[in-house]
């Protein structure tokens, strides 16, 4: 689907036509439902929480602008039902745990077949501060928008590329402190 | 540091559409980036279990289909709760209630945090901090927690004076949420210099001395762009003031332990880079486990590396080159360099017995130079 097309199948849901937003869930939830399988790492329970996304967001649809401010949103109607799915599992939560359940999940990363160049950088990765961790991590692992990963770490959009900006340099930095020391020379 | 963070993005956005990079390629002060870019995209990954979209479909559609069973908040009442004796339906919804509301404040604690000035929330953000400092166990903790919120307070600024760069936030709003930040700043700053004060501690004065040159780098680009006789700019020269205060104030407890603080220039660090410190000056201490310039010590672990000598060829009296990072109370070695061997006549006559497993053992005084990290921007 298009911009063209999203763009109508939303004008149209919000006018209570269940078909078109069932395109707009075609359109939304393979990538949707792997942001919530990584982060629960269980299938049929990942279903459930996107089928509770979807509901949520018909009833809301209306109060929502532009598609675009539709896709951030269902980002975080998911991340908010994974928050409550942790705190009911595990009854007593502090706000500190909250916070960390988004950034703890099972790693994207296809581990066994990582090549020497990757595995060099993943491994830098852990250097990086959290929200620039995991700033690259939704944009190169999860391959999310700027406006997805705005209103899942609930900062701007604008705060998100400054956010990359520094992740992408460091990783450059530390990556070339790297080369630097295995150099023999280096001493 | 060639490109905008604008250009960063758009460059992603093309190499993950394209995979196609050559055009970047041409500027050599690229390639760093273009290189860290093309690594990244090409990361292997991991598949999530195929999930049976299309029930979930249908299971949506017939939820959705449902005629106005629904309640204003989107949930439906099922046929079971609609049997249920009054009295349990009565507990249902009050347990339901205080889940909802437990739910909203942990949501909204959430969302707090990652709030900035001028947001309707960021109050709770300031609170949940303030809630923090309290529960601190202790006085280390709590500065630590200090110089964090103090890093919120700058990081909150860089946010605003982005939109106002891009005419996303009216001159009424940039004013009003520089003043919060700018107070933010001045409180903090002047905690954390002062409740250092007493117990000299090199590992967090370096991270306050990181802190002061950010918040002055951030608040001079932020003076920058204000009028002359403001508000803001008034607010912002306050705030420049007491950043500079609290960096002397730090710096002197630093020179207190027997350090010295190079002069560095204006630069913003990287807010992980703050538990990093360079060290170079003479050992006054050598025991099987530590090291110390001046008084301050230094652990030692099986994983520091010794660039151009051994453990055992350290002596006291030896310039030492250190790369440290603090981890809680204690300073780790990650590398030490000779820089210049001990004078003959500085070395001591006898081993250190005072102190039990201590190889070499010296007066602690200074002469060590504490170099704050900075980031290449």
């Amino acid at each position: 689907m298009n911009d063209q097309e999203l763009k109508s199948a939303f004008e149209k849901a919000q006018n209570l036509d269940r078909e078109a937003f069932g395109r707009i869930y075609d359109h939304f939830s393979g990538k949707l439902y792997k942001f919530v399988y990584f982060r629960v790492g269980h299938k049929e329970l990942a279903e459930d929480i996107l089928a509770d996304t979807f509901v949520k967001a018909w009833t809301k649809i209306s109060s929502v602008e532009s598609p675009k401010a539709f896709t951030g949103w269902l980002y975080q109607i998911a991340k908010n039902n994974i928050i409550d799915y942790y705190r009911v599992k595990k009854v007593t939560v502090n706000l500190e745990e909250v916070v960390e359940f988004l950034e703890d999940a099972s790693s994207p990363v296809d581990d066994a077949n990582l090549m020497v160049e990757h595995r060099v950088v993943v491994e830098l990765m852990e250097h990086l501060p959290p929200d620039q961790r995991q700033v690259i991590r939704y944009k190169f692992f999860e391959e999310l928008e700027n406006i997805e990963i705005a209103q899942i770490m609930g900062k701007t959009e604008v705060a998100i590329r400054v956010i990359q900006h520094r992740a992408v340099n460091k990783l450059k930095d530390l990556v070339n402190q790297k080369k630097r020391s295995a150099s023999p020379t280096s001493n | 540091m060639t490109k905008s963070p604008e250009q960063l993005d758009e460059f992603i956005r093309q190499a993950q559409a394209h995979g196609d990079v050559s055009a970047w390629q041409r500027n050599p002060e690229d390639t760093g980036l273009v290189n860290i870019v093309s690594i990244l995209n090409n990361i292997p990954k991991t598949d999530a279990p195929k999930a049976n979209l299309l029930r979930v479909r249908n299971r949506i559609l017939d939820k959705i289909s449902l005629p106005s069973d629904m309640s204003s908040d989107g949930s439906y009442a099922s046929g079971f709760f609609r049997v249920l004796p009054r009295f349990l339906r009565i507990t249902g919804g009050i347990v339901g209630a205080f889940t909802i509301m437990l739910s909203l404040t942990i949501g909204t604690a959430v969302a707090a945090l990652e709030s900035v000035p001028g947001q309707t929330i960021y109050p709770v953000k300031r609170m949940v901090e303030s809630v923090q400092l309290r529960l601190a166990n202790d006085q280390e903790q709590k500065t630590n927690l200090q110089i964090k919120f103090a890093n919120n307070r700058v990081d909150e600024l860089e946010v605003i004076l982005q939109k106002q760069k891009e005419g996303k936030a009216s001159e009424e709003e940039v004013q009003k949420v520089v003043a919060d930040a700018v107070k933010g700043i001045q409180e903090t700053s002047e905690a954390v210099a002062d409740q250092s004060k007493d117990e000299p501690q090199v590992a967090l004065l370096t991270k306050i001395v990181t802190l002061t040159d950010k918040q002055t780098a951030v608040i001079s680009a932020a003076q920058a762009g204000q009028e002359e006789g403001t508000e803001a700019n008034a607010g912002l020269n306050l705030a420049l003031e007491a950043s500079k205060t609290a960096k002397e104030m730090a710096i002197e407890n630093i020179e207190r332990a027997g350090l010295v603080v190079e002069d560095q220039p204006l630069t913003i660090s990287e807010p992980g880079d703050e538990n990093a410190i360079t060290t170079e000056g003479k050992l006054t201490y050598i025991d099987k486990d530590s090291i110390s310039i001046g008084n301050t010590q230094f652990v030692v672990t099986g994983e520091t590396k010794y660039a151009n000598i051994t453990f055992e060829d350290l002596e006291v009296g030896a310039t030492v080159k250190i790369t440290a990072i603090t981890q809680g109370r204690y300073t780790y070695v990650t590398e030490i360099e000779v820089t210049e061997p001990a004078p003959k006549d500085e070395k001591p006559e006898s081993e250190g017995g005072e102190v039990e497993g201590a190889k070499q053992q010296a007066p602690p005084t200074g002469g060590g130079t504490v170099r704050i990290p900075a980031n290449p921007q």
